[in-house]
């Protein structure tokens, strides 16, 4: 019974949410030049309350998870790696980026296994206990999926 | 129904499984037994350190201009800032403010009729200087901080908030000024002052949060390196010149901010859940710490820094 209310509920708030978008084919039908251009400002109108409306919608979903490499490197924002606050990546000078870890490049010959540079980015005080890279497999700072797609991604540097 | 809830159960508490590896890290300093040693070797590696990361050897005094060391475009535009906050009618927003705070607060009488210079010998000249030092009784470290809401207590008025930075950050200003040229003498010596110093030491030395990184990674073995934009300041010197006037996204303009503040900047960036507070004794062994490694410096307050 429970399972029957919250579909229902769910139901009504998700027709809620799409009933404006067919109101300007009503004006698009008279054919007048008068009414293709307010067929045209109602169009406007429904598109930038929609958009208005995804803005309220994504607040209140969970954050998207970023799943380009190259963001996830470069963006401080959460979510993110933030990778380049500390490698730089030569083949990209315009990548603003700091110097305390190593630059990546020749990533194929320094980690001949790639499961050593994903295990490395995951939690590489495995391999040097006094490092200061954060853990950011085991501490869950990125997800396995963007650990996977940065690994892929740092392969090819 | 319940299988669904027993799932996402697990799910949320997933997280709850990734547990922080503390513990310190074994970086220079850390391995030294006295507090004299644990300097002259973060003092020793600077040395070949910053020559061996393509910068000149810094030199005394200099230790105090942090980050600026490493960057002439940072000196630039520290010596922008700092003329107009000199200057007072082109001041950034914020600076005025701040300095007003701290003129009424340190200057007004309480209700009593006394004033804070009536709880220093000296009108309070030198006085900020006299800290932190450890209570030989207690054990532990008072705080110039500390004991300006002693005075304030003392004297039936209300403590202020150690972490407020529009009453405390501010207020601390015009008093610490009265120190400014005096030299940094924090002399290690009792059991008391000795375990102060360890606990301290650990602090800094200690792995903090998700980010599993210490205040030494980035102080002493990552010192002058660059932080995305930002070359890192050396641990020596930086405890010399609190408060400083940090630029302020918010207004455009700059914020008055004190080091054990500062402390809890640096626990958020590296997302510690639970950062030690402003005035607690966490804190407080820290900045003691912290100071000595500056001992022989000069005392610079309320300067401007990015």
């Amino acid at each position: 019974m429970k399972k029957i209310i919250f579909l229902a509920i769910l139901g009504a708030l998700l027709l809620q949410g799409c009933n404006t978008a067919g109101q300007s084919k009503v004006a698009a039908s008279t054919g007048s030049e008068v009414g293709k251009a307010a067929a045209a400002s109602e169009a406007a109108a429904a598109a930038s309350a929609a958009s208005a409306r995804q803005a309220v919608k994504t607040n209140y979903n969970l954050p998207a998870i970023q799943m380009d490499p190259k963001i996830i490197f470069s963006s401080s924002a959460r979510g993110n790696g933030n990778c380049s606050a500390c490698h730089s990546i030569p083949a990209n000078p315009a990548l603003v980026a700091g110097d305390m870890g190593p630059p990546m490049i020749g990533m194929k010959e320094r980690f001949p296994d790639i499961k050593k540079l994903r295990a490395a980015i995951a939690d590489q005080r495995v391999f040097a206990p006094d490092t200061i890279m954060p853990p950011f497999g085991r501490m869950e700072l990125l997800t396995p999926a963007q650990i996977d797609a940065l690994t892929t991604y740092l392969y090819t540097l | 129904m319940k299988n669904i809830l027993v799932i996402l159960l697990f799910a949320f508490s997933a997280s709850a499984f990734a547990a922080e590896k503390t513990g310190p890290v074994n970086t220079v300093g850390y391995a030294e037994k006295t507090p004299e040693a644990t300097l002259k070797a973060i003092q020793d590696h600077f040395k070949k350190d910053f020559p061996a990361k393509g910068y000149a050897e810094i030199q005394g005094d200099a230790y105090v201009n942090g980050s600026l060391n490493f960057n002439k475009g940072s000196v630039q535009y520290s010596k922008f800032m700092s003329d107009r906050m000199a200057e007072g009618f082109d001041a950034p927003v914020g600076y005025n403010e701040a300095i007003a705070v701290s003129k009424k607060l340190w200057e007004a009488p309480f209700a009593n009729g006394k004033k804070f210079s009536d709880c220093f010998a000296n009108g309070g000249k030198g006085a900020a200087n006299q800290y932190p030092r450890v209570n030989q009784t207690s054990g532990k470290v008072e705080t110039f901080e500390g004991a300006l809401n002693k005075c304030l207590v003392a004297n039936g008025e209300k403590a202020l908030d150690f972490g407020d930075m529009k009453a405390m950050g501010a207020l601390t200003l015009a008093p610490r000024k009265l120190s400014d040229g005096e030299r940094i003498n924090i002399v290690v010596n009792t059991d008391a002052e000795k375990a102060a110093f360890n606990r301290g030491k650990e602090i800094f030395y200690g792995r903090l949060g998700k980010f599993e990184q210490t205040c030494a990674h980035c102080h002493i073995q990552k010192a002058g390196n660059l932080a995305r934009t930002e070359e890192l300041s050396p641990v020596i010197g930086q405890a010399a010149h609190w408060p400083v006037f940090r630029m302020d996204r918010a207004t455009d303009g700059v914020a008055v901010i004190t080091l054990q503040k500062r402390y809890e900047g640096c626990q958020n960036s590296v997302q510690v859940a639970k950062p030690i507070k402003p005035g607690s004794d966490a804190s407080n062994d820290l900045e003691y710490f912290h100071t000595y490694l500056s001992t022989g410096l000069p005392f610079s307050s309320g300067i401007f820094r990015k």
